[in-house]
């Protein structure tokens, strides 16, 4: 079985850092959120109670995401450098 | 779950869809197509001229697209709750049906986001939901929940999808750049088989709750307000209960569909859809009950306001609406589905039919009937829909349906690795399970 | 604070519309096609509802003004999802027209129906353009609008007194509406004044809100027909 090539490495790695930008800019709105109703005392409990659900559940998320690529793609270049 | 393992040949009729592609293929998109051009016409009237195009007015200012919103979030649940469920509880009969029902969820829940743009009065500001949202409406908690469920549907949908992208890889030339890049270097390494399993296991559990606080939070944008007949604790779970059971009879639909076109009649067997339509009885059974509670609650009670909209719905101009949902939604499927002889697939397909259609007339049942009949005295009120709300309905499901296909040209629609591990270790791992369940046989000295 | 609000005599509305008219040039409403107005498209943040009680020979008619009820505690600013509807300063209910993205929940949740859409971005005829009031901006298609108890005229009015060097003086705002009304049915002014004419009729026995039950403590006060006592 042939290594992928070069460039498919970089478009995976690509990916991977695309969904990382997604999900921190996720949680950076939900934070951006918290800080306007705390600001404008806009009932900021409701969006805290939100956060820490959200929050966590998309960290999560990437974590699983960042299992699987380096689970599967790393175990490759590892057996391929035995 | 080897790439090149034998078996494979036994399953090349799932990867046919992929290399080859129909006459008919091509008449299908290009009428989808059409019908979505017709759309697109329709919203750029809407853009120019405003909501006026629409058949909305004072009172009802919500039809239509909102019905449509609801209506596709709740065919969402097919996909993830049936497959996520089905893998949890190791149904084996889950095999050919998992993938089919993961798409649905990704493809509609995107659909139903994009019919909310279609209602807003100025779509130009819908970034301002981002930049000034406010977490007390619950119009946040859709948009966040939403967002949480695509993604997390996106991720269980791909996941085991790696797998089967990997043979594609080394078997069909069309694509393989994307293969190539969506497969991660699959092999099918134990090392790999451990990781994908353990990550599946654990998507399949988040997405559950996920998925329940979707339809719950769409519930809310009804019931968090204080008018009659939506201010009712029932919401959540109801919507959650119909959700589940839209999602089931779509998926049903889309497997009769999906055999018969690609002459998968091997792998979608009787038995399948048999089981599928228990499930649907259940749940029709299930709405049946949360909308009788419903309604006995609010006629016992008997508050004025609450009583206009229940007559409005039972007797007045909403009546032929409402009995043609409970005909479509409980006494149609009950009746095909309750009986061996008349549950078969054609008979589940018509099941299935009836309740999609009730399930939209459900949704449109909840929402205009109150609008219609404010608290303060005003003016009747009837809603008529107008052109526009049609065309972008038709056009909204054409883009379901298109985008489906070509889903099933790209991908494999039922998981191929998964029909190989079904015949290779399924039966082994079933019958280790029931052996675990019985008595242990005893020892001849302990049976004095 | 000021915690402005209207007093309503249904026993001196005589249903003349006087209000509603006022209210449609002080705000710039458009005026709608009567083809539209069919469909239920007119914008009247002013309306005139009217009761038809009993059977003949006992039979009641009676008329009442609905502006925005400017609840204390309003349930469309809890929906809103971008604050484009919000309870100010002055415990006016006020609508921010380029903020709104025209998702219509306030509308869905307001029990009294005071809120209204633009459906079209209605034409002027350059006439009417001339009569706009200056003060008072024009909707576009597409935003939510109703009711702002006249608040450009308490802008003006703050303006005034600050030109002044005065305080605001009690009496210098009031609605077009309330200054309109022929019979005086019509009162407004600032609750948490002890010696305005609202907080005194707001005690008075015939006082009374609509769909007080549901809480919302809307600050349009009412008062019932003399022989109706609310005893």
């Amino acid at each position: 079985m042939q290594r992928d090539p070069r460039w498919v490495l970089y478009v995976q790695n690509a990916g991977l850092f695309l969904f990382t930008v997604f999900v921190f800019g996720v949680i950076g709105w939900i934070i951006r959120l918290i800080r306007l109703s705390w600001t404008l005392d806009d009932s900021p409990s409701g969006s805290i109670a939100i956060s820490l659900i959200a929050i966590p559940v998309f960290l999560l998320l990437l974590g699983v995401v960042n299992y699987v690529f380096w689970g599967i793609r790393g175990a490759v270049e590892k057996e391929d450098s035995q | 779950m080897r790439p090149d393992a034998p078996t494979l040949e036994l399953d090349l009729a799932l990867i046919n869809p992929i290399v080859k592609t129909s006459r008919t293929f091509f008449i299908a998109a290009a009428f989808l197509l059409l019908v979505i051009l017709w759309a697109n016409l329709a919203y750029r009237s809407q853009l120019v001229e405003g909501l006026g195009v629409t058949g909305l007015n004072q009172p009802v200012s919500w039809g239509f697209y909102i019905t449509n919103f609801v209506f596709f979030i709740g065919i969402s649940h097919a996909g993830t709750l049936i497959s996520a469920i089905l893998r949890i509880a190791q149904a084996e009969w889950r095999r050919p049906i998992t993938r089919m029902a993961e798409v649905i969820t990704v493809v509609v829940l995107f659909l139903g986001a994009v019919n909310i743009i279609f209602d807003l009065g100025r779509p130009d500001r819908a970034l301002n939901v981002i930049y000034w949202g406010r977490y007390q409406s619950p119009l946040l908690w859709d948009v966040t929940s939403i967002t949480t469920y695509l993604t997390a549907s996106t991720i269980y949908l791909y996941l085991p999808l790696i797998p089967d992208v990997a043979i594609l890889r080394d078997r069909v030339s069309r694509f393989n750049w994307l293969y190539r890049i969506l497969a991660l270097g699959w092999r099918g390494t134990e090392r790999q088989e451990k990781v994908l399993q353990r990550a599946i296991a654990i998507m399949a559990i988040v997405v559950i709750p996920v998925a329940v606080s979707v339809h719950s939070v769409v519930s809310f944008v009804f019931s968090m307000t204080l008018q009659p007949m939506w201010h009712s604790t029932i919401f959540g779970p109801y919507f959650v209960v119909g959700a589940i059971f839209s999602g089931i009879a779509a998926l049903i639909i889309a497997m009769v569909v999906v055999r018969k076109v690609y002459h998968l009649e091997a792998y979608m067997k009787p038995i399948h859809f048999n089981y599928l339509s228990l499930l649907l009885l259940i749940m029709s059974l299930l709405w049946f009950y949360f909308t009788f509670a419903e309604y006995l609650t609010g006629y016992y009670g008997g508050e004025p306001e609450e009583m206009k909209v229940f007559w409005a719905k039972l007797t007045g101009d909403f009546a032929p609406f409402f009995w043609s949902m409970v005909l479509c939604n409980f006494f149609i499927p009950v009746l095909i589905l309750s009986f061996r002889r008349t549950r078969t697939i054609l008979g589940a397909l018509l099941a299935s039919s009836t309740v999609v259609i009730g399930m939209w007339i459900e949704r449109f049942i909840i929402i205009v009937p109150t609008l219609s009949h404010p608290r303060l005295p005003h003016a009747a009120a009837i809603y008529l829909p107008s052109l526009v709300e049609w065309a972008m309905f038709a056009g909204s499901i054409a883009t379901f349906i298109l985008l489906y296909m070509v889903f099933t040209k790209l991908f494999p629609i039922i998981s191929l690795w998964e029909i190989q591990e079904g015949r290779e270790v399924g039966l082994r791992h079933m019958e280790e399970r029931v052996r675990a369940y019985l008595p242990s046989t005893p020892t001849p000295s302990s049976q004095v | 604070m000021p915690r402005w609000a209207m007093v309503i005599d249904i026993d001196k509305c005589t249903g003349c519309q006087a209000c509603v008219l006022a209210c449609k040039a002080e705000n710039n409403i458009p005026a709608v096609s009567r083809e539209e107005s069919a469909r239920g498209r007119s914008i009247s943040w002013m309306r005139i509802l009217h009761e038809v009680e009993g059977e003949y020979p006992d039979v009641r008619l009676r008329f009442i003004p609905r502006p925005c009820m400017h609840c204390d505690n309003p349930p469309c600013t809890k929906v809103c999802p971008v604050m484009a509807t919000y309870k100010d300063r002055d415990g006016i209910v006020a609508q921010i027209y380029p903020r709104c993205i025209g998702c219509r929940f306030c509308m869905a949740a307001c029990p009294y129906t005071v809120k209204y859409f633009n459906w079209h971005t209605y034409e002027m005829p350059n006439l009417q353009q001339r009569m706009h009031n200056p003060d008072v901006s024009v909707r576009t298609k597409g935003v939510v609008e109703k009711c702002t108890f006249c608040h450009h005229r308490l802008q003006r009015a703050h303006d005034e007194a600050r030109r002044q060097g005065r305080p605001l003086e009690a009496g210098s705002y009031t609605t077009a509406c309330s200054q309109t009304c022929p019979t005086g049915a019509i009162r407004f002014g600032d609750l948490d004044d002890r010696d305005s004419e609202v907080a005194r009729l707001a005690k008075s026995p015939r006082a009374f809100r609509l769909l007080a039950e549901l809480g919302t403590q809307p600050k349009v006060i009412y008062l019932t027909e003399r022989d109706r006592h609310a005893t």
